[in-house]
């Protein structure tokens, strides 16, 4: 049995994950409120479950594991009334939007929303969090060569988006935040 | 860079290049991949564009919007969105049983209710977990009744190790459960019983936290700090000198007898 100070040492650790969480919930979900309520949920089953953590060195993809257990319960209660255009994403036309790159992120932050969300959570571990595959593959429950194609898959799918976005926009001459417009095929 | 086109059957694939991107490959596979790529200009512009994606994505959630717990700190309780969280009183219920998560509990009866003979710290978590689960028909919070009906919780908390972080995290847990007992209506006696390397507690020449215990002792008639004597009396035979302890705490012949005879009395007994 761990002693007391190793509890108290692993329930420091995952309080310390906090801020890296709350960053994965949004990009998952991109509702604050949500997001906190997941990292909160997330956050009691881990401490409430240490002492079932069998490798210390695997708390942080075992935290996250909880916490996509978590998105996806609440997915299962929403599925019937929640999709991607009820997520609270920034207006396009805000004064805050003005900037940018406040344009640059929420048009990110749109594009990642179109993606489906076994997609958006594969990108976001990977991107946010710098989880290797075998992690992400633990911490979905999937095998690695699945953690691959839906990676491959999603960015395709950003990359496309966002070049479209930005030929609606008209920005893609002047401002190519994208330089993927730029470096598209050149025969 | 060369701009010859790689044949279909020498290309790597749109994982193998998302793979390289992410770091995936050992060195002598990414030194190899990194000649192919760059055999290609295609190629590079493709690998070019998806470290851009990467970034980009990274950049983009740099400064999300602020949760409600937004400061940092480690909430164990929450609250907020009904549809997530069914019980308020299950959150404080976790924020108590969770912090005893690291404990090693041990009682015939009581504390976490009749039916768990044997409580130890998981249980105690799976019980919040239980708790934290249950609804009420319509989805309105249930109230847990965790506590027995009638009985005093007695709680001894046996510490001997003179970590003051983990003194402070006594110090915070003791609140806790004094907080949760008064929110179910329940009373609470708790024994600290302090002994060997963690007599700094409550000596009163180097107590961390000896305005703390006291306001504790204060605010809680209950609670009682018990310093073992055969500590103190080896302690002043080191130092050549009379040990003081703080006003608030009380001598006991021998700490581990002590917690022995609460064990004996149906006490949960809790080693710090």
């Amino acid at each position: 049995m761990a002693t007391w100070f190793a509890q108290r040492r692993l329930r420091q650790k995952v309080c310390d994950l906090r801020p890296q969480m709350y960053r994965m919930a949004f990009a998952w979900c991109h509702d604050a409120a949500l997001a906190d309520d997941l990292v909160q949920e997330a956050m009691m089953k881990a401490l409430t479950r240490l002492k079932s953590l069998q490798d210390e060195g695997a708390l942080k993809a075992w935290v996250f594991r909880i916490m996509t257990n978590c998105y996806r319960d609440w997915g299962r209660r929403q599925k019937d009334t929640v999709d991607v255009d009820s997520m609270e994403l920034p207006c396009e036309d805000c004064p805050e939007q003005q900037t940018e790159r406040n344009r640059m992120v929420a048009d990110v932050h749109r594009a990642m929303a179109q993606l489906s969300t076994d997609h958006r959570q594969v990108v976001a571990l990977v991107d946010l969090e710098g989880f290797a595959y075998s992690e992400v593959s633990e911490v979905l429950d999937v095998p690695i060569g699945t953690v691959m194609s839906r990676l491959s898959r999603a960015r395709a799918q950003l990359k496309k988006v966002l070049l479209e976005q930005q030929a609606d926009t008209g920005t893609a001459a002047d401002t190519p935040y994208l330089k993927v417009v730029r470096n598209r095929h050149v025969e | 860079m060369s701009n010859e086109r790689l044949s279909a059957k020498n290309r790597p694939s749109e994982e193998i290049l998302n793979a390289f991107v992410d770091g995936e490959f050992s060195p002598e596979d990414r030194l190899y991949t990194l000649k192919t790529i760059a055999s290609s200009e295609h190629l590079s512009r493709e690998v070019c564009d998806m470290h851009q994606l990467k970034e980009l994505v990274n950049m983009a959630y740099e400064d999300v919007p602020a949760g409600r717990a937004s400061g940092g700190r480690c909430r164990l309780s929450r609250g907020g969105r009904s549809a997530w969280f069914p019980s308020v009183a299950a959150g404080v219920l976790a924020l108590v049983v969770g912090s005893l998560g690291g404990y090693e509990v041990t009682r015939d009866a009581g504390f976490f209710g009749d039916n768990h003979s044997a409580a130890t710290g998981q249980d105690a978590g799976a019980l919040a977990q239980v708790a934290a689960s249950d609804e009420a028909p319509g989805g309105a919070a249930a109230p847990q009744q965790v506590f027995s009906a009638t009985k005093t919780d007695q709680v001894l908390l046996h510490i001997n190790e003179g970590d003051k972080r983990a003194m402070a995290e006594l110090l915070d847990d003791i609140e806790s459960m004094y907080r949760e007992a008064a929110s179910v209506g329940r009373d609470l006696d708790v024994q600290v019983v302090v002994h060997n390397n963690a007599m700094d507690l409550l000596r009163a020449d180097s107590a961390p936290y000896p305005e703390r215990v006291a306001s504790m002792a204060q605010d809680y008639p209950t609670l009682r700090f018990t310093a073992c004597a055969q500590t103190l009396n080896r302690l002043a035979r080191e130092e050549g000198r009379s040990v003081d302890i703080l006003p608030q705490a009380e001598l006991i012949d021998s700490g581990v007898a002590e917690a022995a005879r609460r064990q004996a009395e149906g006490w949960i007994y809790i080693k710090v």
